[in-house]
């Protein structure tokens, strides 16, 4: 049985169909990247995917339709990495990744809540695997925009989460930034984790995920096997562009080239 | 560690003020006071004359501090405070209709009643406003219109006033005091500020949460709408509650939190109980400073926090603007 299910997933805002009926499957140990132009829709599912958004149809994790899940259930079970990433207060890089631990609060009476050992544990190894426990005692403001995407990343990893969704990741970071959350995303997967990572460099979603699904309007123009999802006709479907492809080291590269014309 | 520092500071300045007045007490005095161990004449100074007052000070300043702090951590903006929401003034339009209509004088109930009433109508209006799926925005909006209206409708109370001696009881009750309240006034808004204050601290490790935009504290598991809810209603309870019996007093939920907030690590969950120990610290500090110059008449308490705490916050704002962005 497959970890995560969606069954004929629409979503709708404002009588506006963002997701038309879509369906699609995640195992264990698999990273997905969701591709596809701007406005294809894929924020839009996976915010639905973290119950962020109301929806049609279903979305089950192990069997489970997750609207049906408590809250703080459904917390530990689906780590969510939104595209926004400010943090309001100037709070250290330490709590910042200690709010990963949220859905493992005790109650208000433990007031600040000394955190438990598996707590921390998690938190260390979540900053170590993002190498940003030398930061620990940094304010959040004084975070250069890769150091804090690792960060942000660090308090997804916290969750320790089966289900990990995020949106956007790599975008503000440089290409060496961007190679490492990808492979940070890539080792989590190998760990056991399902995870759904909204790409827009087509290299990197060739390089590093096993399977890929290309929205353009709300619905899925090809989805599955990297190679048959990332045609030169699908991408000039879904994105209007043409590209060039190639092989490096038995891995292809994908870089768009032109606009492609009518 | 800091925390115990405010409640230290807090209970030391609660000697003092019970001390400090026409016939000045030790502190040995006090306590024996308090104790009811000393002489029957220090006993009903204490207990009845200033103990009320400073009780007062301290559920005032617990309900800004704290209301303050949860409204800059709900909204996410470090200008939020009691008095964005117009509950405050709200209360105070309550408290001005019954002095307005000459209801104040039937009974001591009346006048507090009504202001917490009409706090309670706001807080409805502000429920009834988020519920139906907005965001804080729209909850900012609908406060700043909610304190227009109240504070327009003070005004005209104010502007047609029949006497001027009405007018004038009015405006003494705008600027806000805690002198000249018994233990009848404690204990009317005593269960309503314990509520409030209660809700307000169940919330602090959502408001943790919230430091990472609403998106990903909804994904920790935080529901927003219910924190929204708790919050309101908290500020409502206990701010309304004070107010009613002390009038509107500024400053204090606005500067206290930014005051404090560098020395909780910037976390608006522990600056919660912080920031309403540090209000109270605020107010029983303006109201014995207000008392120290013989001048026979004592400044309004609503005049001299805020004397004490703009200037404070300026220099905070000047020598640092990190914590206000």
């Amino acid at each position: 049985m497959s970890r995560l299910a969606l069954v004929d997933v629409a979503v709708q805002q404002g009588g506006r169909a963002l997701v038309h009926e879509l369906s699609f499957q995640v195992g264990a140990g698999e990273l997905i990247g969701l591709i596809g132009p701007n406005g294809a829709g894929k924020s839009t599912l996976i915010k639905a995917i973290a119950q962020l958004l109301p929806y049609r149809g279903a979305i089950r994790l192990h069997g489970e339709s997750l609207d049906r899940i408590p809250a703080r259930e459904r917390a530990r079970r689906l780590a969510y990495l939104s595209q926004d990433d400010r943090v309001q207060w100037p709070i250290s890089v330490a709590d910042l990744v200690a709010l990963g631990r949220h859905p493992y609060r005790g109650g208000w009476w433990r007031g600040a809540g000394r955190p438990s050992d598996a707590d921390r544990q998690a938190i260390e190894s979540a900053m170590r695997a993002t190498d940003v426990w030398s930061l620990r005692a940094r304010a959040s403001d004084t975070l250069s925009g890769g150091e804090r995407a690792r960060v942000r990343l660090a308090r997804a990893l916290a969750v320790e989460a089966p289900l990990l969704l995020a949106d956007e990741p790599v975008a503000a970071l440089d290409p060496r930034h961007q190679l490492e959350v990808m492979e940070l995303l890539r080792a989590q997967a190998h760990q056991g984790a399902s995870v759904i990572v909204v790409l827009h460099d087509l290299t990197l979603a060739s390089r590093f995920c096993d399977r890929l699904l290309l929205l353009h309007q709300g619905r899925a123009v090809a989805s599955g096997a990297v190679e048959a999802v990332l045609s030169a006709e699908h991408l000039r479907l879904a994105y209007g562009i043409g590209v060039v492809m190639g092989r490096h080291q038995g891995q292809n590269y994908i870089v768009p080239w032109s606009c492609a014309r009518e | 560690m800091l925390n115990l520092f405010l409640l230290l500071t807090l209970s030391l300045l609660s000697l003092l003020s019970l001390g400090f007045g026409e016939a000045p007490l030790s502190a040995g005095e006090v306590i024996a006071g308090l104790l009811g161990t000393g002489p029957e004449t220090h006993q009903v100074i204490v207990y009845e004359i200033r103990l009320p007052r400073v009780a007062l000070a301290w559920l005032v300043g617990l309900s800004l501090g704290a209301s303050g702090a949860a409204l800059q951590g709900l909204l996410r903006n470090p200008l939020a405070e009691p008095g964005l929401l117009g509950i405050s003034a709200s209360a105070s339009l309550g408290a001005v209709l019954t002095l307005y209509f000459g209801l104040a004088l039937v009974s001591p109930w009346v006048l507090p009643a009504a202001a917490m009433f009409f706090a309670l109508l706001a807080t409805l209006v502000l429920q009834a406003m988020t519920r139906a799926g907005s965001n804080n925005l729209t909850l900012i909006l609908a406060g700043v219109a909610l304190s227009s209206l109240a504070g327009a409708l003070t005004s005209l109370a104010l502007n047609l006033a029949p006497n001027p001696s009405d007018a004038q009881d009015i405006v003494l009750w705008l600027l806000g005091s805690i002198s000249d309240r018994s233990f009848d006034d404690v204990r009317l808004c005593l269960p309503f500020v314990l509520l409030g204050l209660a809700l307000l601290l169940w919330c602090a490790p959502s408001l943790d949460a919230l430091a990472l935009g609403e998106a990903e504290a909804s994904s920790l598991g935080v529901d927003l709408g219910r924190l929204r809810t708790l919050v309101i209603l908290g500020s409502a309870l206990s701010v309304g509650a004070t107010v009613a019996i002390t009038g509107a007093i500024g400053f204090v939920g606005l500067v206290v939190p930014h005051l404090l907030r560098r020395f909780v690590g910037f976390r608006p969950g522990s600056l919660l109980p912080a920031s309403a120990l540090g209000g109270a610290v605020l107010v029983l500090a303006a109201d014995i400073a207000l008392r120290l110059p013989e001048t026979g008449r004592e400044p309004m308490l609503g005049v001299v926090t805020a004397l004490i705490g703009a200037p404070f916050f300026l220099a905070l704002v000047l020598r640092s603007r990190r914590d206000l962005l």
